[in-house]
């Protein structure tokens, strides 16, 4: 087992190397000039004004110099300096990181209780009404862009009933109501795309978990449903989907990203797009490290956790 | 003592207050008028309120919170060492610049500004109280009598001085990325007295107080914070009309009217009328109308393409249109003026294209059907704007209007019988979602110069590489042939803009070189009277629609909306809104929903 995860760890390197390369190279290839949007398009600057800025932002140095010196403060912990605000980014992200997870782990949590419960009730009463318009909802899940919910769920309550989302962000330290009024509403249209594969997977897998031996013959013991479906059913039907829902960080990620700018949430996500629309180079790379590394990690979890349900893997 | 300026200061009140105004106001506005007129004669009172027009019958309605949504500043708020619109515009709520420009009135009865182009960014007072013409080159301004740095440390509320607007200068010159090129006329700036600042010019500069009035370009710090870097990282310490409470990145600013900024109105109340703000960071414009639908925001801006289902969601709003201070221009290659380069060197060939061009629909292309200006050389939403087609311009208006015909007629008078086979350039990937108009404008515009016998193919270049690259952009004078269709980003005067376009500058996009227009632009630069000011602009549009060295445009209209409940001010710009206009803001508490 033990070799089984140096070996992983040891994929995890090149790989965080690899984005973090991709991802400061083809944030400099985006068209617009960093200098003219960090100093203002409006301002006379002549050329020599220019490369001074570019001088002392650090920008006149080649690609793979500003990368390295990304990369080396990474390891001695300073994250760099923000070209927009001049402000240290580890700052920025110790502040915003534990927003965005709340969001996540709230969005992870909704897609998990309305996932499981209705994947296990879809396959229990398979070819039924109930599991046709589960099914059902699950793809519209899928389906929908959480993009467009986030719109519809702005949008169409303020125009039914002149509701709109909260405003105002809250530390759940500092007021946990007004917190968990303000995060809910995204967390739960991040939670709901999450929850139709989910919702799939564990009807699929309880299916199939249904139809084994022992299930027969718990059923034959003269076991009640609740204890046949949930003690000796669920349990086998949710390796795969513990599994899947590890999986999803990345899609989690993606999420946050788009949501966070609809719903004014201050967490990475909405850093990294003002980040992308301004050119903050260094900006960029920090949070896509971060990301990267969230995913690689959730991703080197799930494997380590399949291995250990399943000896097949960590001894192939 | 008999001033230029104190001519000036009642000049600016007497016209910012029209016709309708006056006739709102009735007779309290008036007596409020002509009191202001009265005290602008003495030394030491300055109106107490300079905005244009009376501020009303109606008793102000004290107190209340107003609640907008601002771009946010990313942690920058050195309005020197980030010239960016948006720390320029926060800074304005809390820093005051010598001079500011004038705001009015906003009528809630009509959509439109409710001042005159004439009188768009005029220069009223601010910190400067007063300012004294001594020579050509030598100005002494007069600091407000009460102007305090805000009560939080380390300036702790004591005396604005002029060796504090010194410093503040000094800092200017030194933070600039651009070293302060809009203000390079100014040679020296020196403490002339107790209350007194002496600017002295290298030469004569008649945009000095536009440019001293613009949020473009000299914001007075306390010494306190320019000798702390860490401190105008953090924050923003000044002596304006609002003092920040707190600042947090990517969500909100709040703060509280400042108790001690010096202005009051014609009642006695201080100024700002609110009790403070809370500006949200809120990307989603969707979200940001919701929250004004649901009573969470007092004013907003609404996109021209939303404006529709914004007012079906909120038919008792406020509406303001207006029109970007930014010009869409066609130009063409150096070549043609420089090395005689056929077709474009002809005039009438540069004029048949502006008569091919279908204004109008273009109008209505880039508001999606809310309309818009024609843009002469100066913009529709620049200061001294001239109507192209009004009768200013006499028969050059007739340049401005599409006719085909005309335009075949010109080509073919020019040799070109069957018309000429040529280009425009454009760049696709700047402006989606700053301009969004840009991009449809662009891919419209082939269509409409074929008929007229210009065949044009639509060209694409990169905008960093082809487009602004300093070495040969076709934005810098890179254009080898055909036409380019360009936005011309907006600049505190007029004297700015034409420097740029046709003198020795890497923004004289195709290297012009007449005579008569540099003659005007030195005029200009020197002429410190308004209306002769104006009217060297206008003969240099006069000249250019002429010839049509560049041929202008059209703006769409943008929108402003604010709650029933509210009474603004408003002006032209929205750069200098934390003094211009927010002091004047009012809410009616008792129908506010908090």
């Amino acid at each position: 087992m033990w070799s089984y995860i140096v070996r992983r760890v040891g994929l995890l390197v090149p790989t965080l190397a690899l984005v973090t390369v991709l991802v400061a190279l083809l944030v400099r290839l985006l068209p617009g000039d960093a200098v003219e949007i960090i100093i203002g398009q409006y301002t006379p600057l002549t050329h020599g004004d220019r490369e001074a800025v570019r001088r002392q932002l650090g920008l006149d140095k080649p690609w793979y110099e500003q990368y390295g010196e990304f990369v080396a403060g990474v390891f001695t912990g300073d994250w760099g300096t923000s070209l927009q605000s001049q402000q240290p980014i580890g700052r920025e992200l110790a502040r915003r990181l534990p927003v965005t997870f709340e969001l996540g782990l709230l969005a992870l949590l909704i897609s998990i209780v309305v996932a499981v419960p209705v994947g296990v009730i879809a396959a229990i009463r398979q070819d039924r009404w109930l599991d046709y318009l589960m099914r059902g909802t699950a793809i519209v899940f899928i389906a929908v862009p959480a993009f467009w919910l986030g719109t519809l769920v702005v949008v169409l309550p303020n125009v039914w009933w002149g509701w709109a989302p909260p405003i105002h962000y809250e530390s759940f330290f500092d007021d946990p109501l007004s917190n968990l009024y303000f995060m809910i509403i995204p967390a739960a249209i991040l939670g709901l795309g999450l929850s139709g594969s989910v919702m799939r997977l564990t009807r699929t897998q309880m299916l199939e978990v249904l139809r084994q031996d022992y299930i027969r013959t718990a059923w034959a013991k003269g076991l009640r449903e609740r204890v046949v479906i949930l003690r000796h059913a669920l349990r086998n039907a949710l390796i795969p989907v513990t599994t899947l829902i590890g999986l999803q960080v990345p899609l989690l990620v993606g999420g946050t990203v788009v949501l966070e700018t609809i719903f004014s949430v201050p967490g990475i996500g909405s850093y990294l797009v003002t980040a992308v629309n301004s050119r903050d180079y260094p900006v960029v790379q920090a949070v896509n490290l971060v990301v990267a590394l969230a995913v690689v990690l959730s991703n080197l979890l799930v494997d380590v956790l399949y291995a250990y349900l399943d000896p097949r893997i960590r001894y192939a | 003592m008999q001033t230029r300026e104190k001519q000036g200061w009642q000049r600016f009140l007497r016209r910012g207050l029209t016709r309708r105004q006056f006739l709102r106001a009735g007779a309290v506005g008036a007596a409020a008028l002509a009191g202001s007129a009265y005290l602008a004669c003495g030394e030491e009172s300055a109106p107490s309120t300079p905005v244009a027009g009376a501020p009303g019958a109606e008793t102000p309605w004290l107190g209340g919170l107003l609640r907008f949504a601002l771009s946010d500043v990313q942690g920058r708020f050195d309005a020197q060492r980030f010239p960016t619109f948006t720390v320029q515009t926060f800074n304005s709520f809390f820093v005051s610049r010598l001079l500011k420009h004038i705001s009015a009135p906003d009528d809630p009865n009509t959509e439109d500004l409710d001042l005159p182009p004439s009188d768009w960014y005029r220069p009223v007072p601010d910190l400067a109280k007063s300012y004294e013409v001594v020579d050509q080159v030598t100005y002494i301004f007069t600091l407000q009598d009460n102007a305090t740095w805000h009560p939080v440390p380390p300036v702790n509320g004591r005396p604005v001085t002029p060796d504090d607007v010194v410093k503040a200068w000094e800092y200017y010159k030194s933070a600039r990325p651009d070293r302060g090129v809009n203000l390079a006329a100014i040679d020296s700036m020196t403490v002339a007295g107790p209350r007194q600042v002496q600017v002295k010019l290298s030469r004569p500069f008649g945009p000095l107080l536009v440019m001293l009035a613009s949020p473009s370009d000299l914001w007075i710090y306390p010494p306190e914070a320019t000798n702390n870097p860490d401190l105008l990282n953090t924050t923003l310490i000044g002596s304006g009309p609002f003092i920040l409470r707190s600042y947090q990145q990517g969500v909100m600013a709040k703060a509280d009217k400042n108790p001690n900024w010096w202005a009051t109105d014609d009642r006695g109340n201080r100024l700002p009328y609110v009790d403070g703000f809370e500006a949200y960071v809120i990307p989603d414009k969707n979200n940001e109308i919701s929250q004004f639908t649901a009573g969470r925001l007092e004013t907003m801006t609404v996109p021209s393409e939303l404006i529709d289902v914004f007012r079906r969601q909120n038919p008792q709003a406020i509406i303001t249109k207006t029109i970007a201070n930014l010009l869409t221009i066609i130009f063409f290659p150096p070549a043609a003026y420089e090395a005689n380069q056929p077709p474009f060197n002809d005039p009438r060939v540069r004029q048949a294209v502006s008569l091919a061009i279908d204004r109008e629909a273009l109008i209505q292309l880039a508001s999606g059907g809310k309309g818009g200006k024609k843009h002469n050389l100066l913009n529709a939403g620049f200061i001294w704007y001239v109507d192209p087609e009004g009768p200013e311009m006499g028969d050059l208006g007739q340049f401005f209007r599409r006719d085909v015909q005309r335009a075949r007629q010109l080509l073919a008078a020019a040799g070109y019988p069957d018309g000429i086979d040529t280009e425009l350039h454009y760049t696709a990937n700047a402006y989606v979602t700053a301009v969004p108009y840009y991009n449809p404008m662009a891919e419209a515009l082939p269509a409409m110069l074929r008929e007229a016998g210009i065949r044009a193919r639509l060209v694409n270049h990169d905008y960093q590489s082809e487009w602004i690259n300093p070495q040969g952009g076709i934005f810098f004078g890179g254009l080898r042939s055909g036409m380019a269709f360009a936005l011309e980003t907006p600049v505190p005067h007029p004297w700015n803009q034409f420097t740029n376009q046709f003198s020795d500058n890497p923004r004289n996009h195709s290297r012009i070189r007449d005579p008569e227009i540099l003659r005007l632009i030195d005029q200009l630069g020197q002429e410190t009277d308004f209306d002769r000011g104006r009217a060297l602009a206008l003969e240099i549009q006069r000249i250019n629609a002429r010839n049509m060295y560049y041929i202008p445009l059209v703006g769409p209209y943008g929108f402003g909306a604010r709650q029933p409940y509210t009474r603004a001010y408003a002006a032209p710009t929205s750069y200098g809104i934390g003094s211009e206009s927010t002091p004047y803001f009012q809410i009616d508490t008792s129908r506010q929903r908090l």
